[in-house]
């Protein structure tokens, strides 16, 4: 069934092209957004709106920022021979709520997967090694890169062609462990989750 | 020496818009259960709805959305598992089209259905297993998946990884077929490692089913022919593996496989071997079953393959795997069908669930049988109330 005002239908189609919106929800937000207030249904315009306007990309490390480069590459206190290579902007969120890493970020864009079109030249790889090449001219030489990837298929083959790339650059190249959840019991985790675990295990001297 | 076995049995079964079943409510009891019906009542769909609480799909190869009753928006099934500790395991399933497959364990929503494989090991017999003597080898490596997904978890996330691994190589492969340069031959490089890593698990594991599972079939063909001949299986994988005795030379042989096959690959812009292409040979006495084997043969080899199959999860779960048995005695003459359905009742067996059409002979059996009538309600076709 289509709505009579084509605004209403045109609100629909819009917002059900967004990730994880049907068009049923998208029919209910429309409604929601007819009942407010014009100025709250302006401030939503507007924020969608600036980001496309005030918000970049780090030219450094290609994280989501309003002032370029981010202060994250920007900031004295950050160790700069170390950097975490993350797929999007929201890993960058989650690891900088341990508060505990102090190195830098480079953010992919996305992981290479045939499938979806996408190559190394889609992602910021080039840019990854012009950067870890230049930081080493400039006499402070990157020493070890941690790529923090998904665990998936494209998580892997996209790390072990970082790993090709890096490792001739004199690089340390690590990889994050994957295991068991903190405050997920052992006895709750997945067969293969800890299966993975124990195949990761650490000797302790 | 008396082996103790942890013990699971379905309790009870609802079925809801479910092929023939419109809404039915089953209670099981914990040894053989006798679901009897005319045909097309629906017998064989209570199996099938108790393989989807397992295994997460029918063992028809059939697709969802053909599970769900004609006419119908969605199907539901909820199946009460117990331990014989008293645990309760609540499983329920539901299917929309749009929503797709979902499952809940004890109202927990199960965010992978991989992680359910494994958790209720079953076995099923049923007419369509014909094709996995018969047929190519296609119906071989599902029966290969199908065993050692249930007994090792990793096993089933290494085949994913490796599929996803291909299908990616493939793209690639593809996208690149006319290129003449080699420069994106770098960018293959990291597929044909994720191939290479995962394929070459898969085949170590098989290797090594496959050794452990040569003895139990010939036990299992001991008890059900009545002829001596030896049964043995041969697994023969896509590249030569003559020697290898570790995962990594596995891993080292796959690896210059791959390397010779390129020109062909390169041709052809898809990936020619691996796991995918692996074959599984059965023989009798030294005769290659699916050319040689007499019909009778066959179906010989297929019971004595679906016991030790059971034989096989018995001994790696310490646990009793349901057993669902699909029309098996209709194939076999009155003095065969109650020999079978002795061994059946003889014990050594957990919970099992046979289809038949008629209640058969059971004056020899000790064991506590339960006989359920699979006769859903007619209920009006929703087609033709809306003409009403």
């Amino acid at each position: 069934m289509r709505y009579t005002s084509e605004a209403v239908e045109r609100a629909i189609l819009e917002l059900s092209r967004l990730p994880s919106i049907g068009r049923k929800t998208a029919q209910r937000l429309v409604m929601y957004l007819l009942k407010r207030p014009r100025e709250d249904v302006a401030r939503l315009a507007e924020a969608l709106l600036a980001l496309k306007d005030a918000v970049r990309f780090c030219r450094i490390c290609y994280n989501v920022t309003d002032e370029d480069p981010c202060p994250i590459c920007t900031s004295p206190r950050r160790d700069r021979s170390l950097i975490c290579v993350v797929e999007e902007p929201n890993d960058v969120l989650a690891i900088e709520r341990t508060h505990e890493y102090r190195g830098l970020y480079h953010v992919l864009g996305g992981l290479i997967s045939p499938l979806a079109g996408v190559g190394p030249d889609e992602l910021k790889i080039r840019e990854l090694i012009a950067r870890i090449q230049e930081s080493a001219s400039r006499g402070e030489p990157v020493q070890e890169v941690i790529l923090a990837l998904n665990p998936t298929t494209e998580g892997d083959a996209t790390a072990y062609y970082l790993a090709r790339l890096l490792n001739p650059m004199g690089v340390r190249v690590s990889r994050i462990a994957r295991g068991i959840p903190i405050g997920g019991e052992l006895e709750f985790a997945d067969e293969a989750t800890l299966l993975r675990a124990l195949e990761g295990r650490v000797t302790l001297s | 020496m008396s082996v103790y076995f942890f013990r699971m049995r379905l309790r009870s079964l609802r079925l809801r818009y479910f092929r023939a079943h419109a809404d039915s409510h089953l209670v099981f009891g914990p040894g053989l259960n006798l679901l009897v019906g005319p045909n097309g009542r629906g017998k064989t769909n209570v199996l099938e709805a108790i393989y989807v609480l397992c295994l997460s799909k029918s063992f028809l190869g059939v697709e969802d959305r053909h599970l769900v009753q004609f006419g119908r928006p969605f199907f539901e099934l909820e199946g009460v598992f117990e331990t014989d500790q008293g645990a309760e395991r609540t499983v329920r399933v539901q299917y929309h089209p749009e929503t797709g497959k979902r499952f809940w364990i004890n109202m927990a929503p199960l965010e992978r259905l991989a992680d359910l494989v494994g958790r209720f090991p079953v076995v099923v017999f049923a007419p369509h297993d014909r094709r996995l003597t018969m047929d190519g080898p296609e119906e071989r490596r599902r029966f290969l998946d199908t065993v050692i997904s249930q007994a090792s978890p990793l096993y089933l996330e290494d085949l994913l990884a490796y599929r996803r691994a291909m299908r990616q190589r493939n793209a690639l492969l593809w996208a690149h077929r006319h290129e003449r340069g080699t420069a994106w031959l770098e960018v293959l490089e990291p597929w044909n490692y994720a191939l290479i890593h995962y394929g070459s698990r898969i085949v170590w594991r098989r290797m090594q089913f496959v050794e452990a599972f040569q003895d139990l079939l010939r036990r299992a063909y001991e008890q059900v022919a009545q002829v001596s001949e030896e049964p043995r299986i041969r697994y023969r994988p896509s590249f030569a593996l003559e020697g290898a005795a570790s995962l990594e030379e596995v891993a080292e042989r796959f690896g210059t496989a791959l390397r010779d096959i390129w020109p062909l690959e390169r041709r052809q812009a898809r990936t020619l071997l691996g796991p995918h292409r692996d074959e599984l040979i059965f023989y009798l006495d030294d005769i290659e079953v699916r050319r040689y084997a007499s019909q009778g043969q066959h179906r010989t080899l297929l019971l004595a393959l679906k016991w030790a199959q059971y034989a096989y999860l018995e001994a790696v779960l310490e646990e009793r795997p349901l057993l669902l048995l699909d029309d098996v005695l209709g194939d076999l003459d009155a003095h065969r069908s109650a020999a079978f359905l002795q061994v059946l009742a003889r014990g050594g067996f957990g919970q099992v669930f046979l289809s038949a059409t008629e209640v058969p002979d059971l004056a020899e059996t000790k064991s506590e049988v339960v006989v359920l009538e699979i006769q859903p309600r007619v209920q009006p076709d929703p087609r033709e109330i809306d003409h009403g």
